[in-house]
């Protein structure tokens, strides 16, 4: 294709948008407000996730070794729980420190425990946490098969249940975010169609005096591209502005929720937004133009 | 150059448009095609255009044949036909220059090209001082130069005039014809679809007439006086 082809397509696309301005704008708005609608509810999944990662993170398991075990015995077993594949990080804590903590938490009143030094009735301990919580099961029975693990405290129950809600959450907001995704392929081919159909005698025109397809095409998809990028641009403008200012606004007086940085989420969000754009933009106007293009 | 033999053309809903058509028109002919409302004059020039497909027979025009054109082809053949609408069909949105400057960038010519031809036919049917007013600005007469500078700008070997001059008065009427009468001085094949018989013998050219989709005759010098349209 020819440089003075490509500028030409790119002026015929701009300036159409420019003379079709109520069908272009109108186009604009509808992608800005199905990508908004997109990207308000993948922020709310990645805020769900984070929140839930952040429960997961504080799911321990805790292995309790055999009081027989001397301590220097107790740290032995460390180089057999480390076999176990699923665990990320291992603490051990001896029963002395296992008892200073447990002062700590009585505050002021941990004197009433002051007894219990000569007679120190804990264990030596290992707190180990898991990759994925779904194996908390199978860790506590490996710890258990450990030589010198006495007990194994574990919540499998709640660890079941986070992943439960998890992927519930994570499932009703990808369902969402795609029957979203379909309205708004099907929204903008409705108001691309209209757009072609109001130019249809132009199309016609052009393909009398012997224009290829691939050169009425071109201006046409650069226009869709230019629309749908720009309703992308827009949308993430808004956003931003609408989830840093007042969503994260109002939440910030929840002392324990914390919202997820945009900055964090934006990458993935501006890839969907321009992925959707681009699909709805140019490859829709391509395609609905071909029916057009039999003439 | 046109060759039409035996050809038949029934829709899809059943209507016969055309049968048994043979026709030919040679390099540089000027040919009025004459009829009545609904007597095949369209059907011809869309198998021609290769706007629609003939039903049966065969057909050959500026060398390509018609029943073996390929769909990639269809835009490389319009290329050596310019054809002029009743309606004129401008682009609304496009000046008088990039109606026809548009014609020349779909065949790929460059920019410096198109502006030097461009201003040329343009000069020719008197236009020049019209460049950037909008079809809407302009009138009739010249709206219909506008559509013969776009079917002429590529150098057609045929231009197909449907019907050119339904939209005017009979004074622009004869304007518009002598303009395609230059044209085809100038080489280029002319067949002019209408049904204006005062028009018609105005000039004296040669006559193909139609009706119920069969030529009932065809002679140079206007219409017989015991043909009525």
């Amino acid at each position: 294709m020819r440089l003075y082809n490509i500028s030409y397509f790119l002026r015929e696309g701009i300036h159409s948008i420019f003379t079709h301005r109520l069908l272009s704008f109108a186009a604009m708005g509808v992608i800005t407000a199905c990508l908004l609608l997109m990207g308000s509810f993948s922020l709310v999944a990645v805020n769900i996730e984070s929140v839930l990662e952040d429960v997961e993170n504080k799911n321990e398991i805790v292995a309790y070794v055999d009081e027989t075990f001397s301590e220097d015995a107790a740290r032995a077993i460390e180089y057999e729980i480390e076999e176990i594949d699923e665990i990320t990080e291992i603490t051990f804590t001896t029963k002395d420190e296992a008892l200073e903590s447990f002062k700590e938490s009585f505050g002021d009143e941990s004197e009433l425990l002051d007894g219990l030094d000569s007679r120190n009735p804990l264990r030596d301990r290992y707190t180990v946490k898991i990759e994925d919580i779904r194996k908390t099961r199978d860790v506590a029975e490996k710890l258990r098969a450990v030589e010198g693990i006495a007990k194994v405290s574990e919540r499998s129950d709640i660890s079941e249940k986070i992943v439960q809600v998890r992927d519930g959450a994570t499932a009703i907001c990808v369902v969402l975010i795609l029957i979203l995704m379909f309205v708004s392929v099907f929204i903008i081919s409705n108001i691309v169609n209209l757009t072609m159909f109001n130019r249809r005698e132009e199309i016609a025109i052009m393909k009398m005096i012997g224009a290829t397809n691939g050169f009425i095409r071109f201006p046409f998809v650069i226009e869709g591209l230019l629309i749908g990028i720009s309703g992308a641009v827009l949308a993430l403008l808004l956003q931003w502005a609408v989830y840093e200012y007042v969503v994260a606004g109002a939440l910030s007086s929840i002392s324990f929720f914390e919202t997820v940085p945009f900055g964090s989420a934006a990458g993935g969000i501006a890839l969907m937004f321009f992925a959707t754009a681009v699909l709805v933009g140019g490859l829709g106007s391509a395609i609905t133009l071909r029916k057009f293009l039999k003439v | 150059m046109v060759r039409l033999l035996d050809v038949c053309k029934v829709y899809e809903n059943g209507t016969p448009a055309l049968s048994g058509i043979n026709l030919k028109i040679d390099d540089g002919e000027f040919v009025f095609l004459v009829g009545s409302s609904a007597s095949g004059k369209s059907t011809i020039v869309k198998i021609i255009t290769s706007e629609i497909a003939m039903t049966s027979g065969r057909g050959i025009v500026n060398g390509y044949n018609l029943n073996r054109l390929k769909s990639s082809k269809v835009p490389e053949f319009r290329r050596t036909l310019g054809v002029v609408f009743q309606d004129f069909r401008l682009i609304d949105k496009k000046t008088v220059y990039e109606n026809v400057a548009f014609a020349m960038r779909a065949v790929g010519a460059p920019p410096r090209v198109i502006k030097k031809r461009v201003m040329y036919v343009l000069e020719l049917v008197g236009l020049d001082h019209k460049l950037k007013c909008l079809p809407d600005e302009l009138s009739g007469g010249e709206r219909q130069r506008v559509a013969i500078a776009r079917a002429i700008v590529n150098n057609p070997s045929m231009i197909i005039a449907d019907e050119p001059t339904g939209n005017l008065d009979p004074r622009m009427s004869v304007e518009i014809m002598s303009l395609l009468e230059k044209i085809n001085e100038c080489g280029t094949t002319v067949l002019v679809v209408t049904h204006e018989k005062e028009l018609v013998n105005e000039f004296s050219k040669r006559v193909i007439t139609i009706d119920e989709g069969r030529i009932i005759s065809d002679r140079t010098g206007g219409y017989s006086q015991d043909e009525t349209i």
